[in-house]
Formats: structure tokens, sequence, C-alpha cells
């Protein structure tokens, strides 16, 4: 066996290791990261959001989700038998609260009885300027919900610019706000 | 002794009677495609029989020694119970999940004829439930799942193909929706990276042997020592 051989033998020995940092570097990231896991990306992503017509919970009158292009908005989907609507709602008061704010539509997904959602608004406030009704999640399913809360981030121009899985922070809102502006 | 505080609930005499298909003679307004498999395990184990014994407040060796208080501990909180008792309900607990827990979830779903019901489950089992996430549509019970079931239903009555209702889905969720991963540009390198990984081992396990040789013959014509492992 010559020196070459010698060599050789060493740098295939270091290799495991250098996998085992670059594992050990990976895993890390992910774990500090912000990206939940079980949050699926929407195909909506820089889309036309689907419009849907229904009624308002609060109003009864007629709602077409067309009517709301030329201005940004988010569209929260929430539900009454949601904990963590509850959790999330005070943030969406504070910021419908601030100056400049853009619309939240509430979309009230699966409410078993209309009385419920009008109750828990009353309740927790009412950050909404619409609140659409989508009893039998009809709507959910073509808006790709599959939990609540979750929020669209939609622009001027009726693209989703971003989708928020869970409950939202002021911190989030005003920072997508902003790009959503950026955007047009 | 008797563990009637266990469960104060009624018994419920119909939830002894694990439900029917209705070719089967089950009543097709309540029940869906409770496939023989669900009905199978359910009955197997004799799930009924411990579930009464608990509902009626039979005796259960598992609980023998413990007093009324203690039961009622159960019911309320685990203060105060030895660990062996702790144990004996655990084991009774897990004993009960198993008996009860079935691979189907069961919708009324009015199914015309048996391959409908199979094309139904087979399309089922191919679409991942996205509120679990670890289920696909045909296990779950989720909220979500049980209306996508009724959609692909619904679909499918409307003379959709399979084809058409993945469509359908993937438009509004994503390709997550579906086991089957197609190949684009996003998991293109999930399909390359194995083939490339492997041809490259490959590569380099010929370089390394055609080179030993070559050492190896020179090695031999210098020295005509016999051939040596390196490795």
């Amino acid at each position: 066996m010559n020196a070459r051989d010698a060599k050789t033998i060493r740098w295939w020995a270091i290799l495991p290791f250098l996998l085992f940092a670059y594992l050990c570097v990976i895993l890390y990231l992910n774990l500090k990261s912000e990206n939940d896991p079980k949050s699926v990306p929407s195909p909506f992503l820089g889309k036309p959001i689907p419009t849907f017509v229904t009624t308002d919970l609060l109003t009864g009158s007629a709602f077409d989700s067309a009517s709301l292009k030329g201005q940004p908005y988010i569209l929260n989907v929430w539900g009454s038998w949601c904990p963590e609507c509850a959790r999330e709602h005070p943030i969406l008061n504070q910021y419908a609260a601030t100056a400049n704010a853009i619309a939240i539509i509430g979309l009230d997904h699966k409410e078993v009885d209309p009385n419920d959602g009008k109750a828990w608004l009353e309740r927790l406030g009412n950050p909404y300027r619409f609140v659409p009704v989508d009893p039998d999640g009809r709507i959910g399913i073509d808006l790709g919900v599959y939990g609540a809360p979750e929020s669209y981030f939609v622009d001027a121009a009726g693209i989703v610019r971003y989708k928020h899985i869970g409950a939202l922070s002021l911190k989030i809102i005003n920072e997508k706000v902003v790009e959503l502006s950026r955007a047009n | 002794m008797r563990i009637k505080h266990l469960a104060s609930a009624p018994v419920d005499s119909t939830d002894l009677n694990p439900p029917r298909h209705p070719r089967e003679g089950g009543d097709p307004g309540t029940v869906g495609f409770a496939l023989p498999r669900y009905q199978f395990t359910y009955q197997q184990f004799g799930a009924p029989i411990v579930r009464q014994a608990i509902t009626q407040g039979t005796w259960i060796p598992a609980f023998a020694g413990m007093t009324n208080g203690n039961l009622q501990a159960l019911t309320t909180n685990f203060a105060g119970m030895t660990s062996g008792k702790l144990r004996a309900l655990t084991l009774l607990v897990l004993a009960l999940t198993l008996f009860t827990s079935s691979s189907f979830a069961v919708d009324p779903l009015p199914f015309e004829n048996r391959a409908e019901e199979v094309r139904f489950q087979k399309l089922a089992a191919e679409l991942r439930c996205l509120q679990c996430q670890n289920q696909n549509l045909a296990d779950s019970d989720s909220a979500l799942a049980k209306d996508l079931r009724k959609l692909v239903f619904e679909q499918m009555q409307s003379g959709k193909t399979d084809a058409d209702i993945k469509t359908f889905l993937i438009a509004r969720y994503g390709d997550f929706v579906i086991y089957d991963p197609p190949v684009n540009a996003q998991t293109a390198p999930l399909w390359i990276a194995p083939i490339l990984g492997f041809a490259v081992l490959i590569g380099a396990l010929i370089y390394r042997a055609r080179r030993n040789k070559t050492l190896n013959i020179i090695s031999d014509k210098n020295t005509h020592k016999p051939h040596q492992e390196d490795w």
C-alpha cells in the first residue's frame, strides 16, 4: 500500500461525517424555520381568487365576491365552532381599528346555525366589512380551505398573493398588506 | 363490586348492533357503505359485550379491589390511584380503542351497485385528507373528509371520470391532495436525485476497480507480489 492509497482512504473516511454534519444543519434549519410543515401551499397563489355568490350573515342581503375587485382585501375563513378563530379574533379587531386598514371579509365557514355566528360576532366584536356565509362548506372547497382559520391576502386585481393557515399575527398582517399594495 | 360510576350514560341498545349494509338488510337511510370488514372487526372481539359490561355495571376483573371512591376518581381525575390500578385501566382503555377503531369511515352514501362502491373506495383511498394529512379520504372521519367524500360521490354520479375528479381537487388543494406525486419542475429532483446518486456511486466503483487493476498490474510487474486489497 503506497502513500497515495492511504490518502484516498482518509478522504472516504471523512464522507460519513460530512453527511452527518450536513444532515444536522438541514434539520436544525428546518427546526428553526417558521414554516409549518403541515401547511399546504395554495394552488391559487399568483392566480385569481375563485368568485362566489352567497348571502351576508348580518344583513341577509346577497353577496357577490366579484364586487370586491378594485381594492385589496383579506378573506378570513372562520366559524364559531373554531377555537383557534376565537384566539385570532382580537388581532383582527385590533388590525381593523388601525388607520388605513384594508377590508377584512369574514367567510363564516360551515356554521351549523347562523345565530351561533351572529352571537359569536356580537360577543367578540366584528372586524369584518362583509360576512358571507358558507353553511355547507362548498365555497370553502372551491377556495381550497382545509381548516379554519385561514386567510387569503388578495390584491386589487383579485389575485391571491398570500395564504395564511392558522391564526394571524399583527406582524404578519402588516407585512403582507404592505406586499399587497406593492403588488399593484 | 359494581362500576356504575365509570359511565353513567344509559345503555343505547342501537349502539350494540353494528351498522349493516342495505344489501344485508340494514337501513339504507342511515347506513352507507359499511363494509363487511368493518362489521367483522367490530363483532369479532366482542366489543359490544365489553361496552355493555361497562355501561350496565357488570363486574370486571381488572377493577377488582377498587373502591367506589377510586372509580369516582377515574371519571373526574386520576388522583389517588395506585400504579397497578392505573395500568389496569390503561390496558382496558387501550383494549377498547382497539375494538372500536374501524378502517373505514362510514357515510350514508346511496350507492347503486357494488362496482360503484368499489370505484368510490378506490378513488377515496388515493386522495389525501388535508385536515389529518396522514390519512386518506376513505379512512378519515374529519369534517372536510366527509364533505369531500360527498363531493367525490356527487361528481361520480354526474358522470365525471376519476381523472376529472382528481383534476378538480388538485385545482383547489394542489398536488398534495393526491398520494401519487406528478413529475414536474418542482418534484423532478425527487425523481432524478436517487438515479443520479446511484449512477455516481456505480461510476466511482467502476473507476476504483479499473484503477486498482492497473495499479496491481504495475505493482505485479515491478515486485511480483500477490494482489493486495486496499479496501
